[in-house]
């Protein structure tokens, strides 16, 4: 029996003796040189933690967008509707009107892809040219110009929408073309490189020129070749590359500018996400629904209007995360 | 050979404003003259006539009038600077937290990246405003915590402080996109040699971290924030955003420009100084003054050595003579 008492007590010192001993801790705690499984776990499941809040929205959005009324209202179903049904999806089609309906209404969808790419290719080569000038030359005030380039990053932009507002009224006056509630507004703003977040374009095209060796032109300018065919031999097909990053982020920022749609194109703009902030509004307008504004309608419209983004991100993620490592402002 | 040089940095002159003209254009028409006719226009009264302007100067009446005479303005300045108070701290520790987190050895890595940057794509007012009126936000709700109605007892405006970010915490999150990346391309850029040589030195993780690795990031850190505090001002939810957008430019340029004016303007003047805040606080701070203390601090230290030395060797000789 005493035996027996010794035998256990020697085991459960033996054990506690592994258990605290070198290896043991290393394995769990980790050393110097290496995290162990234990920092390891806590770094998971902070980071899975924190994965779940960021996608908390989406997830939810996606189901309630496949819920009908019966499921929304109903305590027991919080993700996984009981029956699947796709009406919400067809009534925030309809509403926003995205898809066309016929040969002579193409849908919302398209006439924003259409405007956005318009502007896009704009503010893209616009910044291209600025960022090149910057980067490539010496020239009288270069430093100057450049730290407006910042400050034009740096001003609020309500502060000069008003007179913006005034140069275009008097723009269409003395003209006599229709002007507001048309893409002409951001369309000028983008050809004189202001569109939006047109400065941190012109950053990524600066810090990537600045880094082709300049002997590359030298060469190009020594064998006879003009600013312009430097700049497109040497330079345009380099880029390829870079114009794609800039041209995706311009994109992206003018598809989500609600601003700049609100104050100049705030009337029959075809904006997408302009729609989706009328919905509750142009819901009620639409007579033919027997049922009441709801959850369900309003996640599928949101979901709808960003699945075309989230497309894009998914294919070209790496793209958008170069572009801000591209724009040099954490280097120096 | 001079005037070849001459020639060619004329050319190069041309040729570089040929490739800004666009920018410069829009610049002076789009940023600067606006910026200055606003400024000219908050010390008017403008009246519209036929004509067209009438202009009277009126000194600082529309300022005064907008910040004691009408009843929105002041509450919501405050209630927005609020909300850049808490908002810009906030965002710049988790996403430092989330870009150190991101920085170590793991598995999943592209993952989880692709996870923390996906609201930058589709982050904008109206989705936003959507995701919040269908109550997509909000994944708790605090107001029942135990803790947080001692704190509610205690102070009802810090309250709602807390209460404001535990309830939009998941927006928050959602700014910290682009800050995660700068932070760590930030944390990419530190010298690798600096973390061997504290290794060696003996120096643990923990102290790696606030030696080495947040002292270095202390210019990302004042750029993350100057671009939050920006971001913010122009977020559509933030409370007047609708006040200056839709009440002032919109509406109140057409009736009372002057007024509409000096609004805008010292909203972007608030802007303008929470970017300056950010930059005196998170300025680095000048290398020969930290030389110079750090300098000061080693005299003093051999300083207490050599008194400590001179004290032992004296008791040593002390002993010494005892034992004699």
């Amino acid at each position: 029996m005493i035996n027996m008492i010794e035998k256990i007590k020697n085991y459960f010192h033996k054990t506690k003796d592994t258990l605290t001993s070198h290896k043991v801790k290393k394995v769990v705690l980790g050393s110097s040189q290496k995290r162990g499984i234990g920092g390891q776990v806590v770094i998971y499941i902070l980071l899975i933690g924190i994965s779940y809040v960021f996608l908390f929205p989406l997830f939810k959005i996606i189901a309630t967008s496949f819920m009908s009324l019966n499921d929304i209202l109903d305590p027991e179903v919080t993700w996984i509707s009981k029956k699947l049904s796709f009406e919400n999806f067809a009534v925030a089609n309809r509403v926003l009107g995205l898809f066309p309906t016929s040969l002579s209404n193409l849908g919302n969808l398209y006439k924003t892809i259409r405007n956005i790419l318009i502007l896009a290719v704009i503010q893209t080569g616009i910044a291209a040219l600025t960022g090149f000038a910057f980067a490539r030359y010496n020239f009288k005030f270069k430093n100057f110009w450049f730290s407006m380039v910042l400050l034009s990053f740096v001003i609020p932009l309500p502060m000069i929408t008003m007179t913006r507002l005034d140069i275009i009224s008097s723009l269409q006056t003395l003209t006599g073309i229709k002007m507001f509630n048309t893409l002409f507004p951001q369309i000028l703003f983008a050809l004189l490189g202001q569109g939006i977040n047109s400065a941190i374009l012109v950053l990524i095209f600066y810090n990537f020129f600045k880094m082709i060796p300049k002997s590359l032109d030298e060469a190009a300018r020594i064998d006879g070749a003009t600013s312009i065919q430097t700049f497109y031999h040497v330079y345009v097909k380099l880029v390829i590359p870079i114009v794609v990053v800039v041209f995706l982020f311009s994109f992206i920022w003018n598809w989500n500018d609600s601003y700049t749609s609100i104050v100049f194109y705030s009337t029959d703009n075809p904006l997408v996400i302009s729609k989706l902030s009328l919905f509750d509004s142009e819901f009620a307008s639409l007579q033919e629904q027997q049922s009441r504004l709801n959850e369900g309608y309003k996640s599928a419209a949101t979901f709808l209007t960003i699945l075309p983004l989230l497309i894009i991100y998914i294919f070209a993620q790496k793209r958008f995360i170069e572009g801000i490592e591209r724009t040099g402002l954490t280097g120096e | 050979m001079k005037k070849t040089k001459k020639l060619k940095s004329k050319n190069e002159n041309l040729a570089a404003y040929m490739f800004l003209l666009p920018w410069l254009i829009g610049f002076v028409i789009l940023v600067l003259y606006p910026l200055f006719e606003t400024i000219y226009y908050s010390f008017f009264d403008v009246a519209f006539n036929i004509d067209g302007k009438s202009l009277s100067f009126i000194g600082f009446k529309n300022y005064y009038d907008a910040l004691f005479e009408n009843t929105e303005f002041t509450p919501l300045i405050i209630q927005f600077l609020v909300m850049e108070f808490t908002y810009v701290p906030a965002i710049l520790i988790l996403s430092l937290i989330l870009a150190l987190l991101l920085n170590t050895k793991i598995k999943f890595r592209g993952a989880f990246r692709l996870i923390y940057f996906f609201p930058v794509v589709i982050m904008s007012g109206p989705v936003m405003k959507q995701l919040q009126s269908s109550g997509s936000m909000e994944i708790m709700d605090a107001s029942g915590i135990m803790l947080f109605r001692m704190l509610s007892n205690f102070s009802p405006a810090l309250a709602n402080v807390v209460s404001g970010i535990f309830s939009n915490f998941t927006m928050i999150l959602w700014f910290t996109g682009i800050p995660v990346v700068l932070f760590l391309n930030g944390l990419q850029r530190i010298n690798k040699q600096l973390y061997e040589a504290a290794e060696i030195d003996g120096a643990n993780k923990w102290q790696i971290l606030w030696k080495i690795s947040v002292p270095n990031l202390k210019s990302t850190a004042m750029l993350v924030s100057i671009f939050i505090v920006i971001q913010i001002a122009i977020f559509e939810l933030n409370p007047i955003y609708q006040f200056v957008v839709n009440d002032q430019i919109l509406k109140n340029r057409l009736v009372r420009l002057g007024f509409a004016s000096s609004v805008v303007l010292m909203y972007s003047l608030i802007i303008i100084a929470l970017v300056g805040i950010v930059m005196l606080i998170l300025r680095e701070k000048n290398d020969e003054k930290y030389l110079d203390s750090l300098k000061v601090r080693q005299a003093k230290e051999l300083s207490k050595l050599k008194k400590g030395q001179t004290k032992n060797t004296l008791k040593a000789i002390k002993v010494r003579g005892d034992g004699k």
